[in-house]
């Protein structure tokens, strides 16, 4: 007997147990027990884990039962009659006032808070405004400056409406009122200009605001300090907000750092919730915060451009200061007219240069060949790199998902295109880089839809292999080959080469990577588009290939904003009469952009130093 | 003594719907006898029903719980439940596993309520003595064991090893009983019973290696 087969007859010996401190299995027959025995007598092992299981066997079996208190019964009793009592007091209690309008109370408690709020209204326009809403809210300096500028009274998404109500209060005489202050009165809005959503085209004419010294003094009451204002102003319109930040961040520190104690104290007497990190750090280093968090969304600068990135991580961290200020001064009224003032304060509509070089259009067109299932993503991103000569870097947090492409020589930006749909990402250019970056549904999932398993895609694709034996008509004819087109692989490029430009060929393959039409062993041109890619010769590997899968058009799913038109034209380099409009994309502005931004996901890793330094001093 | 009448309503209503129309015999033709009274407005019904049940009750609080204040409450607890959820009662199973069941609930319940740690002091009158003439090789040696410091072991063990321990062990549950009770199948009752027992006899071994460390 072995003593799996042992352990197994334990188990059974202890369930077959008749009880009390017999221990003989009952059903047992004296062979099983002979073999058991002479098991345990010669293993050490089974036979301490037998004691042991034998021990506890029979020391389960002590606690005999235990006869309940005699006044069980009598306290369940006394304890139906008080639940009785509880669950018939509301309703006696109702009898005896003789109504039963207990619905009516939430509308007393709703009429009460109506009460409370006019209340708190009344409060908040009469009380004098706190240091910290005159240097870190700009909203009553803005308005007054941005003409007519109420962008956001456009529908934003189904958010919150803006509705500026006038109570019928009599403001005493001095006190400003919020028409005053610029904030968006009725006869503002309706003479706002229209304004179209979230995206805007380019107009570099827009005047965003005019420049200080053009507005003239502060009205009274408004005690901002110059240097203040202009800063404020500059960080929310400026060409360079960061290096601005940076000059003038000593007066920021000795400014927020005076009114930051008022405001933690009069947070902490009220009983609100304490001050965010970002406020609290905003306001005691500006120049560090801004640092870190320029450091920390560099790659989202890269992508989107370090004034559009700055400024929506400035209209973020400049609402939650108005938040703080709103908590101090206890209004809810002044948190929403601050979202509807951040929001409407438009970025700089400034172009946003597209930052994809030629080498890596030119890339994104090179066939690759990729056979894989269930491979990293990392790792094929090092073979794409490697098959198109472009880097392809992978998010680090995606790198371990597992994807799966039964393509050959499907140009690099299909094949990336299947990664992203397969991983729920994006594909970003960076100079000379391609990123995979988890798209906005996946950031916002918290990093679930990264971990979770993605079911890789069919192999082989139903889809391309239908656009393999069936392209459509529109590349057919594109791709008639002209009268002059070279018959020789090896050839010129033709004109429909350059409409993919600079194909190469697999590694060792044949013909340097430039194909002509029609350059096949014996195939004609339509034939050679439906001839599937594993059954193509050697000798003309990609042509008829590149040309049936180009007849899928990009996903605009997958390929942002920052790649402008390009996908559109299949990624083919613009020519330089094409430059101008297509370095202009749309920008976002307000808190669109904040929403639509991906944050960067830092991971956290225990830090090295000390490793080193062990390591230093064991040497 | 008079309840008020939602609590009758809430807690008999159905009873006589779903009560077989024939009685069967022995114990569950007396509980059923009962629940039936009891719904015909004898108190007194459950009063028996209540004497008759309450030291397994009692006994199954106190095993999982390992604390008699806590097992007084869950008793009373369980009771008021049954009176005022007797309707849910299809006689579909005995009365005393359906009993069984909405304890192991309340005392469930009580254990995710309260902290865990509960210390409980040990008690010369619990101490039983161990002794048998079975041979040596299925029998342990004569030994004095606490019955509170079973308990307590017992209930430093997670909950649904909790329950099988006592089921099974202080109250003398069968197989087919446990798996009315817990519904588990024979399998998953086998497969857990296995792995509490060698819970407990790992802990209990560690317990006395300590106290005989500590002697």
């Amino acid at each position: 007997m072995k003593c799996g087969q042992a352990e197994k007859w334990m188990d059974a010996a202890l369930d077959e147990l008749s009880g009390g401190t017999d221990f003989v299995p009952a059903g047992w027959t004296a062979q099983r027990r002979a073999e058991l025995e002479m098991h345990l007598s010669g293993c050490a092992a089974c036979r301490a884990q037998w004691e042991v299981l034998r021990s506890a066997e029979a020391v389960l079996r002590v606690p005999k039962p235990v006869p309940p208190p005699e006044s069980l019964l009598a306290d369940f009793r006394q304890r139906l009659a008080a639940e009785e009592r509880r669950e018939e007091r509301p309703a006696q209690r109702d009898a005896r006032r003789g109504y039963g309008w207990r619905w009516l109370w939430p509308l007393g408690s709703v009429a009460a808070a109506g009460v409370a709020a006019a209340a708190v209204f009344v409060l908040n326009i009469q009380a004098p405004m706190t240091p910290m809403q005159e240097i870190k809210s700009p909203e009553h300096r803005d308005y007054r400056t941005v003409s007519p500028a109420p962008v956001a009274m456009a529908p934003r998404a189904g958010k919150r409406k803006v509705a500026v109500s006038s109570p019928a209060v009599s403001l005493p005489k001095g006190k400003t009122t919020l028409a005053d202050r610029g904030r968006p009165t009725p006869q503002r809005i309706a003479s706002a200009p229209s304004f179209d959503g979230a995206m805007r085209p380019v107009t570099p004419q827009m005047p965003i605001r005019a420049p200080v010294a053009e507005r003239g003094a502060a009205p009274p009451g408004d005690t901002m300090h110059p240097q203040t204002e202009a800063r404020d102003l500059d960080r929310l319109a400026g060409n360079h907000p960061k290096e601005s930040l940076r000059n003038d961040a000593p007066i920021a520190e000795q400014e927020s750092k005076s009114q930051l104690t008022p405001l933690r104290a009069e947070s902490q007497a009220r009983g609100k919730p304490a001050l965010s990190k970002d406020i609290v750090g905003l306001a005691e280093k500006p120049s560090v915060y801004f640092r870190q968090h320029a450091e920390a969304n560099s790659l989202q600068q890269k992508q989107f451009g370090s004034q559009v990135g700055t400024s929506a991580q400035l209209s973020s961290v400049s609402k939650q200061l108005s938040q703080s200020a709103t908590l101090n001064n206890g209004s809810a009224l002044e948190a929403q007219n601050s979202e509807i003032y951040y929001a409407q304060v438009p970025a700089e509509p400034t172009p946003v240069e597209l930052s994809v070089s030629a080498a890596v259009l030119n890339a994104l067109q090179r066939p690759v060949e990729v056979r894989t299932q269930n491979v990293r993503v990392d790792d094929l991103a090092l073979q794409l790199s490697t098959d198109a000569d472009v880097e392809v870097k992978v998010d680090p947090q995606a790198g371990r998902m597992s994807v799966t492409l039964g393509e050959t020589g499907a140009p690099l930006w299909r094949v990336l295109e299947d990664v992203a749909r397969q991983t729920q990402m994006e594909i970003y250019p960076s100079d000379n880089t391609l990123l995979l970056r988890p798209s906005k549904q996946a950031n916002l999932a918290l990093g679930l839809a990264v971990t979770d398993k993605v079911e890789p895609r069919r192999y082989p694709d139903a889809r391309s292999k239908k656009e393999l034996n069936y392209p459509s008509g529109r590349f057919r004819q594109d791709a008639k080959p002209p009268a002059e087109a070279p018959t020789a692989p090896g050839g010129s490029p033709t004109p429909a080469s350059a409409l993919a430009p600079a194909p190469r060929g697999p590694a060792g393959g044949a013909g340097g990577g430039l194909g002509g039409f029609g350059g096949g062993a014996g195939g004609g041109f339509g034939r050679n588009l439906r001839t599937s890619p594993r059954s193509a010769p050697s000798s003309a590997p990609f042509i008829g290939t590149r040309l049936a899968y180009s007849s899928r058009q990009p996903d605009r799913k997958y390929w942002p904003a920052a790649w402008g038109n390009l996908p559109e034209r299949g990624f083919e380099i613009p020519t330089a009469e094409e430059l101008p409009p297509l370095i202009l994309a749309p920008v976002q502005v307000g808190k669109a952009l904040t929403n639509e931004v991906p944050q960067v996901r830092l991971r956290r890793t225990a830090p090295a130093k000390p490793a080193a330094k062990k390591a230093r001093s064991s040497r | 003594m008079s309840l008020g009448p939602r609590v009758e309503a809430a807690g008999r209503a159905g009873v006589a719907e779903a009560l077989p129309a024939t009685e069967p015999v022995g114990r569950v033709d007396s509980d059923l006898n009962l629940i039936r009274a009891f719904r015909a407005g004898d108190e007194a019904a459950f009063d028996r029903l209540f004497a008759k049940y309450q030291e397994y009750v009692y006994n199954v609080c106190l095993g999982v719980l390992a604390n008699s204040d806590d097992a007084r409450d869950c008793t009373q607890e369980t009771f008021l439940r049954v009176y005022r959820k007797v309707g849910e009662f299809r006689a579909e199973a005995a009365f005393s596993t359906w009993l069984y069941r909405v304890t192991v609930n309340v005392c469930v319940g009580q254990l995710r309520k309260r902290p865990r740690g509960a210390v409980t002091s040990l008690e010369e009158e619990n101490v039983r003595e161990i002794a048998d003439d079975a041979p040596e090789l299925w029998s342990g040696p004569v030994r004095q064991v606490d019955e509170q410091l079973v308990r307590d072991v017992v209930a430093e063990l997670p909950e649904d090893y909790r329950v099988l321990l006592v089921l099974r062990y202080f109250q003398d549950l069968s197989y087919d009983e446990m798996i009315q009770v817990l519904g588990y199948n024979m399998s998953q009752l086998k497969v857990k019973l296995h792995r509490a027992r060698r819970a407990f006899a790992r802990k209990w071994a560690a317990r006395e290696q300590s106290a005989v460390g500590l002697g």
